[in-house]
């Protein structure tokens, strides 16, 4: 299989939001990788509450960083997927998202692996 | 061709049922720290089910005193030092971590 010249990273965010500072750290990451060359973002599981509408950290007093996801279009991150089921089994639609993203079958998924040269799990 | 790394129990943390919700039999999964406590959970059945070859870290396996219990599941299982590691990163096209 032939590799394309610029690199392609996925980055995987299966970590809810406000626990712990990971969230926050992955778009750092998808950011300043978006500057160099192709990245996908893909939310799994628990990672789908890092771009649920509504939320509101006035009372936690840390920064609400969820509206920088809203900007990851204009960096060029155009490829933001999770999977399907795993918006089931939180009851959510793609619509009670903040932002676009793609829902995906698990064997989708999978494919979104093999088609990325570097994964990046947060 | 991926390298799936798990290093968290699967007792406390949903590490390994991820990875086993996306592993294919052309991968193959590393247990590294704490993720060495899955040789006898079902999860760990499950990835191996799959035709995913399973590895493990023998000196984290020695330091929580498994050795035998992955003794008996030695036809399943492979230990492996750091530098066979190394060796599968390289082997293996990406990697992907689950923590």
């Amino acid at each position: 299989m032939k590799k394309p010249a610029m690199k392609k990273f996925l980055f995987v965010l299966d970590k809810p939001p406000h626990g712990s500072v990971t969230g926050q750290e992955a778009l750092d990451a998808i950011l300043m990788g978006s500057a160099f060359t192709q990245c996908s973002v893909l939310f799994l599981r628990d990672g789908l509450y890092q771009v649920l509408g509504g939320q509101d950290t006035t009372q936690l007093a840390t920064k609400d960083y969820s509206v920088t996801y809203k900007a990851l279009a204009d960096y060029g991150v155009t490829g933001v997927y999770c999977r399907q089921s795993h918006l089931g089994e939180r009851k959510l639609d793609t619509s009670d998202l903040a932002i676009a993203v793609q829902a995906l079958s698990e064997a989708e998924v999978k494919q979104m692996f093999v088609d990325h040269d570097v994964i990046l799990s947060f | 061709m991926l390298l799936h790394t798990v290093n968290k129990s699967p007792y406390q943390h949903q590490a390994l049922n991820s990875c086993a919700e996306f592993c294919t039999a052309d991968d193959a999964l590393i247990l590294i720290e704490d993720g060495v406590y899955a040789i006898n959970h079902p999860d760990l059945a499950l990835v191996h089910s799959l035709g995913t070859q399973v590895f493990a870290i023998e000196a984290d396996v020695k330091a929580r005193g498994l050795t035998t219990l992955f003794t008996r599941a030695s036809d399943q299982y492979e230990l492996v030092d750091y530098d066979r590691f190394v060796a599968l990163c390289v082997e293996y096209s990406q990697q992907k971590s689950w923590s």
